[in-house]
This record gives structure tokens, sequence and C-alpha cells, in this order.
């Protein structure tokens, strides 16, 4: 296993933290629906540039790709509006668990059956350990 | 308990599904026509459905508000996502989508206890505690077992 990816995929997550931040504080202007819509206009302008300058490591095209493959992003949008829906009923903490949970258990099963485009990699028993310890970590770092 | 828990809590779960399924799709889109490309596409077709959300739920109107916030808030946010998904573009194929999603969430655990901790960003202070230690570990020791 590379631990450059690791460690890459690691430091994402601290990413993700001051995204969620920032995303946070423009959502309470805007609400959270806006804030989403800004921050993707804005990186996709900003991704726009860097292709246009020259960071290119492949080629569009669209014969020969599954259709399904260029909605990834508008799920984004949906998963937005269901933490608006969940949050003020069960709470940010809750909400963030199960959320994490599900993306937890939803990837094993990509991983398993190799769903989408996956390559297959079989869920073993200390995988799944692992997996509910993940769960476990979560909820003893997030419960009031 | 509020009314409307269990409907609140199906819809987490599902949202949960949602994102892991839309990271699969983003790298996949990722492998076919590039990392960069890939995560171009996602801002730009999750921009176009935001865009039909807003002015269908709240309105135009409302993002009027952003003017008074400083710049740099909504770049940060919008640079940092499309770093954001170039890295799961690049890394998902290599090892996998559990390790790739469970490094990411780690990450994200371990960053807002130490900011938490520190209380940047004027985020509320919670001081380190026994149980959140325990649980970074459980979480580590879970991944351990992933890999």
């Amino acid at each position: 296993m590379n631990i450059f990816f690791i460690i890459t995929a690691f430091l994402n997550g601290t990413l993700l933290s001051i995204q969620q931040v920032s995303g946070a504080l423009l959502g309470k202007r805007v609400g959270s629906l806006g804030s989403s819509l800004i921050v993707h206009v804005i990186g996709a302008c900003f991704a726009g540039c860097l292709l246009v300058f020259g960071l290119k490591n492949g080629e569009f095209r669209f014969s020969g790709i599954p259709f399904l493959y260029f909605l990834g992003g508008g799920l984004g949008i949906f998963g937005v509006a269901m933490g608006n829906y969940a949050v003020p009923r069960i709470g940010a903490v809750c909400t963030a668990i199960f959320s994490m949970a599900f993306q937890l258990l939803t990837s094993s099963l990509i991983d398993h059956f190799g769903f989408l485009g996956a390559d297959p990699i079989a869920l073993s028993l200390s995988r799944f350990i692992g997996i509910c310890l993940l769960i476990g970590g979560a909820v003893l770092v997030f419960k009031k | 308990m509020k009314r409307g828990c269990a409907a609140a809590i199906a819809v987490s779960c599902l949202s949960g599904v949602l994102i892991s399924i839309m990271i699969r799709l983003n790298a996949s889109l990722a492998e076919s026509i590039g990392i960069l490309e890939s995560s171009f596409m996602a801002h730009a077709v999750g921009a176009l459905v935001g865009f039909f959300c807003v002015v269908y739920g709240a309105g135009l109107r409302r993002l009027r508000q952003v003017r008074g916030l400083p710049w740099s808030y909504p770049l940060i946010a919008g640079i940092s996502g499309v770093i954001i998904v170039c890295v799961e573009n690049m890394v998902i194929p290599q090892v996998g989508m559990v390790l790739g999603v469970g490094l990411f969430l780690i990450g994200n655990i371990v960053f807002a206890t130490v900011a938490d901790h520190f209380g940047w960003f004027g985020l509320s202070m919670h001081k380190f505690s026994l149980r959140r230690l325990m649980g970074v570990f459980m979480a580590i020791a879970g991944l351990f077992m992933v890999l």
C-alpha cells in the first residue's frame, strides 16, 4: 500500500474541515443551498482556469463514458439539502454520525461488488470489524 | 425527541449513501477523462443543480447577502472543494472506497477535534476529553484493520 496515498487522503480530510467551516460561515448568510451553489460556481471557475492554463492530465470526451458518471457532482447538492432537513430535527452530531456510518457501509458494498466502475475488494471479517470500530470511534468523538 | 425523528435519521443515512456514490462516480469519471477534468465536471454539474435548487427554493435574492462577507470565505471553500475532489479522484482508484473514505473521515475527525480544542475559526472550545481521545484511537485502530 502506497504511503503517499494514505497521507494525502488523511490531509484531504483536514481540508474538508476547513471547507466545512468556511462553507458554514457562508451558509449563515445565504442559506446552506446558496452557500453550496456559490462554492460550486467558484470551484468550477477555479478548476476551469487551471485547465485553461494547462494543468490537464486527460482530455474531455463524452462518448463511451456512462452518462451516470457525469451526475456525481449533482448528488453533492442533494446531500446538502438532506442535511438541511435532518440537522434541525436530530441535531448536527447525529446527522454527521449517521451520514458517516452509511458512507462507510456503502463504500464497503461498492468495494465488495465492484459497483460503478470500482475494482472489487472483498469484504473480509477484519475489514468489517474495522468499519465498525471506525463508526464507534466517530460516535465517541462526536457524542456530547 | 422531536417529531419526524425517524424520517430525519433515514435522510441522514441516505445522504451518506449518496455521498459515497458521488465519490465513486467522480473517481470513475476521472479514470476516463482525467483527475482535474472530473473535478471540473463535478463542480459544473453541481453548480447547475444547485442553481435550480436555489431558484425553486429560497430564490436567488438571498445570495445578495453575501456582500459584506470577506471574499476569503467563498474562495477558500471553493478552492478547497476542487482540491478535495481531485485528491479523492487520485486516491480512490488506488486504495479502494473503504480505505479512501475512512482516511478522509479520520482526517476530518482529528482536525475538527484539534481545531475545537484550540478554538480555531472562532468555534466553541471543547477541551480534549479522555472519551474523545479514545474515539480517535478507536477509529484509527479500525482503519488499520481495514488496511
